[in-house]
């Protein structure tokens, strides 16, 4: 910005971030080196502040310890009730969050939040309940000790030997809108203490020969003003920002955190996390997967998964990469995502190890260019953190390693029996070979270590058995040990290369195991048309990739969720799960077993997350949870809830354009409808009234003639409006499906004899051809019903032509069906027009007479399908249409009395 | 009925009872009357003094 003006876009930015601060609810820490320094007392001290504003202030939790300042304190404020759990033949109190969630208050005070709650509630850290009341708008106070900020519990550690356990996430500190430190200078706090004003007198003694100790007091102050600073210092940068003070901008710093597969995990990323809040960079925690990796015991398992775990909590991207090389990939990553810092552990493996299995370290380092390399301090640690996971069962033994070194012995005895017969018949070079061969199927069966060994184990065995003098390990011709030598580095190479073969092996196989999970799951769910089968179709995929019991739920419109498909017993165990579900469902995140939420819950339960907010939730429940710790199964798990609610999101909206659909082809007939009423109700309504008008008004200057004229059209346009009733009646009869056959057999001459007599009346003088075979067999139909039928399509035939023009009607048996032909010599069906003709309210081209609704044919069809049959229509080879439609006959027809038929059948002209 | 002098009127409709109950009620208000079904029908006819 050369000419010192405020950056816009930062300028909106930071509009933008002051108007999202503004509507979110505030939380306010009282940070405090110790316990003692009056965190408490300050906190309420604000509350009565507030509360002579006239805000709503509430105390969700305080603890006073007995300190009588405080508890003074607490008069006039409206203190929230506890509540009371039993557990283990012990009550127990705790704070109540569905009653301050119920409560509602503007302000809610909840002491310690580093606190770990009670068994039995919904959260195990009272720092998660904080976030609820948040995330439900409930402006929250609250007071903390800074040796429980995560990313300060080795520094804490270090300084007064103590491994706090109850930690905060810093990402919770970094939500804070206020920080207020609550200072007291280390003599005064001793002098506190030594009064009693902290603790009871004895629990003080201990404490001050302890904790409390002065030196302790004044590094612990020191981290708490230096927090404190840095927060200060990250306000004044976006006060800078916000001002637009033009000063040159830092280049923003990332960090990849390299875990390599030491034991460090935890202190590297609490470190790297202190790192990249002094840089304020962002920063990145990954990890690679190679093959070898896949023989790691569970515990390591666990312990990368923790380490995730942490790293995520402190604000990290947390990656899992997978690769061949770990170097390879992360240095690819680092790239990839622009990194400017890699931060890695000091290996803590013996330099044989690196020496064998090569260095991450060296590695990254030798190959990182223009990349700065942090290496941090990596000794091995006991892990201070608790599980992320609940407790569980013991662990299970991971395959014993000395397995495969026992392993080797009856290899290489194989191999000594085959050489000892061998003897004599081939040269001493060859029982190498088969040595060679033991140190291969070695490194196939057990990997590398257990190949290694066998490369020694075979040297020396081919020593004492072969070579002279026999039976010692002493060699009389010294170019044997370059034999020796060189029968080690083969063997030793060659089960270096089998082994990695093999792993690879492995890990491929793996990889195509959950890319042909991946492609079924895809598949199926692409195959699915509706919602239900999709949804039966992912559970049981779940159900079979990963043996565990799987439910999908999803909420109804009043956010409640139900069980949509899966095992319902999961969830039925109790109205806990279901409200674990529901808490995953509302926050869009895990909750459940091995997650920081709910983690005594039995089952897994993952959201269902789209573009447009949450859709349900997955649930899972096996007997050995544990596999979903796994990151590789928690990561396949995920990828298939994502693919499932990719799946059903596409499903829903496929249902919702199809009710579009519908709803603007109802429309359509809608308008078709009101259109056609309009139009040929009026028509003849108008007719009807003129007429009427005419004849009481002017009925002396009309001839008698012209009367009776008018008196015939009042007749005819109110028989057609009867028809257009009836015909609009019978239309929605068969719509709604309440059109009821009342099939009995009956001749086909005698129900198209009828409808042509009919027709007569309406058409006087107009000529119809009849053509009946005289052996028609009968039919079962509802006469009624296909006498409207017929008539319909003659009187449309009749409307078609010119009043000179013939129609014909033919009746005949055709195989397992009778036949009704009905042809005119009118003009015949424009292209196109045979299957529109039946479409309801088509009123056909110029050229036929467009009077009616149109829907005579359209409940033609409805009749004839009714009845079983079909109808189709075209046009005759010598002009004009037809309409043919065809009966199914019954097997069995009974047998027709034709004494009263003439030979020939039936032949009439109307 | 209606004389020579009558004015003469012209009916399209392609609605048969319409054009007759019209033809009757003009008739014997004492118009001359033609009528046609469709538009082109009529151009061949007399030049009317009235269209409906």
């Amino acid at each position: 910005m050369p000419d010192g003006r405020p950056d816009p876009e930062a300028l909106l930015a930071s509009l933008r971030e002051q108007e999202a601060t503004a509507k979110r609810a505030k939380l306010k820490i009282f940070l405090g080196a110790s316990a003692g320094v009056g965190k408490t007392y300050a906190m309420l001290v604000e509350a009565h502040a507030r509360r002579a504003q006239g805000d709503d202030v509430v105390v969700g939790l305080v603890e006073t310890h007995g300190r009588r300042e405080t508890l003074a304190l607490l008069d006039g404020l409206e203190l929230l009730p506890r509540r009371a759990d039993a557990h283990r033949g012990v009550t127990l109190t705790e704070f109540d969050l569905d009653g301050a969630l119920a409560r509602r208050p503007a302000l809610l005070l909840l002491d310690e939040l580093a606190h770990t709650n009670a068994p039995g509630s919904r959260h195990r850290r009272r720092w998660q309940d904080v976030q609820e009341l948040l995330d439900a708008g409930i402006d929250v106070a609250t007071t903390l000790n800074v040796q429980h900020v995560e990313s300060l519990v080795d520094v804490v550690a270090q300084i007064t030997g103590v491994t706090v356990r109850e930690t905060v996430p810093d990402s919770l500190l970094d939500r804070a809108d206020e920080i207020e430190v609550v200072d007291l200078p280390p003599d005064d706090l001793l002098q506190r203490l030594r009064e009693g004003k902290v603790y009871v007198p004895q629990q003080a003694e201990r404490a001050a020969e302890g904790f409390f100790r002065k030196g302790n007091l004044i590094a612990l102050r020191e981290l708490a003003l230096r927090q404190t600073a840095q927060r200060v210092d990250a306000q004044m940068e976006s006060y800078r920002r916000a001002a637009g003070i033009a000063e040159p901008w830092a280049v923003r710093e990332r960090l990849l955190v390299c875990l390599g597969d030491g034991a460090q995990g935890l202190r590297l990323v609490r470190a790297a996390r202190r790192m990249a809040a002094a840089l304020k960079a962002e920063w990145i925690v990954a990890h690679v997967e190679t093959p070898a990796e896949l023989r790691d015991s569970r515990g390591k398992r666990d312990a990368l998964v923790d380490v995730m775990g942490l790293a995520e909590e402190l604000g990290a991207e947390a990656v899992m990469l997978t690769g061949l090389r770990a170097a390879d990939e992360l240095l690819a990553f680092a790239r990839a995502r622009h990194v400017s810092r890699l931060v890695l552990g000091k290996p803590g493996r013996p330099r044989w190890q690196e020496w064998l299995g090569g260095s991450l370290v060296s590695e990254v380092l030798r190959r990182s260019g223009g990349l700065d390399v942090h290496v941090l301090a990596g000794e091995d640690e006991q892990d201070a953190r608790e599980p992320a996971s609940a407790p569980a069962a013991p662990s299970a033994p991971a395959a014993p390693r000395w397995r495969g070194y026992a392993g080797i012995v009856p290899v290489v005895v194989v191999c000594s029996l085959l050489a000892a017969f061998a003897r004599g018949r081939i040269d001493l070079s060859n029982i190498v070979m088969i040595y060679l061969l033991g140190v291969v199927v070695v490194a196939m069966a057990f990997g590398r270590g257990p190949a290694i060994l066998a490369s020694l184990v075979s040297v020396a065995l081919f020593d004492f058995w072969f070579v002279p003098p026999h039976l010692t390990f002493a060699v009389s011709d010294t170019q044997y040990l370059i034999t020796f030598v060189v029968m080690l580095v083969v063997a030793a190479t060659i089960g270096t290369l089998t082994a990695r073969m093999r792993e690879q092996t492995i890990a491929a196989r793996t990889r195509e195991r959950r890319t042909s999970a991946l492609y079924q799951l895809s598949r199926e769910l692409s195959a699915r048309r509706t919602r239900e089968g999709l949804l039966d179709s992912a559970v049981t995929h779940i159900r079979d990739v990963f043996g565990a019991r799987a439910a999908i739920l999803r909420p109804d419109d009043a956010g409640r969720l139900a069980v949509a498909a899966g095992d319902r017993e999961l969830l039925e165990a109790g109205a806990h799960e279901m409200g674990v579900a529901q808490w995953a469902l509302d926050h869009g995140q895990p909750a459940g077993h091995g997650t920081p939420t709910l983690p005594a819950s039995h089952a897994l339960h993952l959201p269902l997350v789209v573009a447009s907010g949450t859709i349900g939730v997955l649930s899972v429940r096996g007997e050995d949870m544990r596999r979903f710790a796994d990151p590789e199964q928690r990561q396949l798990l995920q990828t298939f809830a994502n693919q499932a609610a990719v799946a059903l999101e596409r499903a829903e909206l496929a249902e919702r354009a199809e009710r579009s659909r519908v709803e603007t082809e109802a429309e359509r007939a809608r308008n078709a409808l009101l259109s056609s009423v309009s139009h040929d109700l009026r028509t003849p309504l108008a007719v009807i009234t003129g007429a009427a008008t005419g004849l009481r008004d002017a009925a002396h200057s009309m001839t008698e003639e012209t009367r009776a004229e008018m008196a015939d059209t009042i007749a005819t346009e109110a028989q057609r409006l009867n028809r257009l009733v009836g015909e609009l009646l019978d239309m929605t009869r068969l719509e709604a499906g309440a059109l009821t056959l009342r099939r009995e057999w009956h001749s086909l001459v005698d129900v198209v004899g009828g409808t042509l007599v009919r027709l007569e009346r309406s058409f006087p003088g107009r000529h119809v051809a009849l053509d009946a075979p005289a052996d028609l067999p009968l039919v079962p139909l509802d006469d009624v019903l296909m006498g409207q039928a017929v008539h319909n399509l003659v009187e449309n035939a009749l409307q078609a032509c010119a009043p000179e023009g013939r129609v014909a009607v033919a009746l005949r048996a055709a195989g397992d069906a009778l036949e009704v032909e009905v042809c005119d010599d009118g003009p015949g069906l424009a292209p196109g027009e045979a299957e529109r003709v039946f479409d309801k309210f088509y009123r056909g081209d110029a050229g036929r007479d467009r009077r009616g609704a149109g829907l005579g044919l359209t409940i033609c069809r409805g009749i004839v399908e009714a009845h079983g049959g079909r109808i189709v229509a075209g046009n005759r080879d010598g002009g004009g249409a037809r309409f043919l439609i065809r009966l199914p006959l019954p097997e069995a027809a009974p047998e027709v009395d034709r004494s009263m038929d003439t030979e020939d059948g039936v032949e009439q002209e109307s | 009925m209606s004389d020579a002098n009558a004015a003469l009127v012209l009916v399209v409709d392609d609605d048969v009872p319409i054009r007759r109950f019209l033809r009757a009620g003009l008739e014997s208000a004492g118009y001359r009357l033609i009528e046609a079904g469709t538009a082109p029908t009529r151009c061949a006819r007399p030049r009317p003094d009235r269209r409906t």
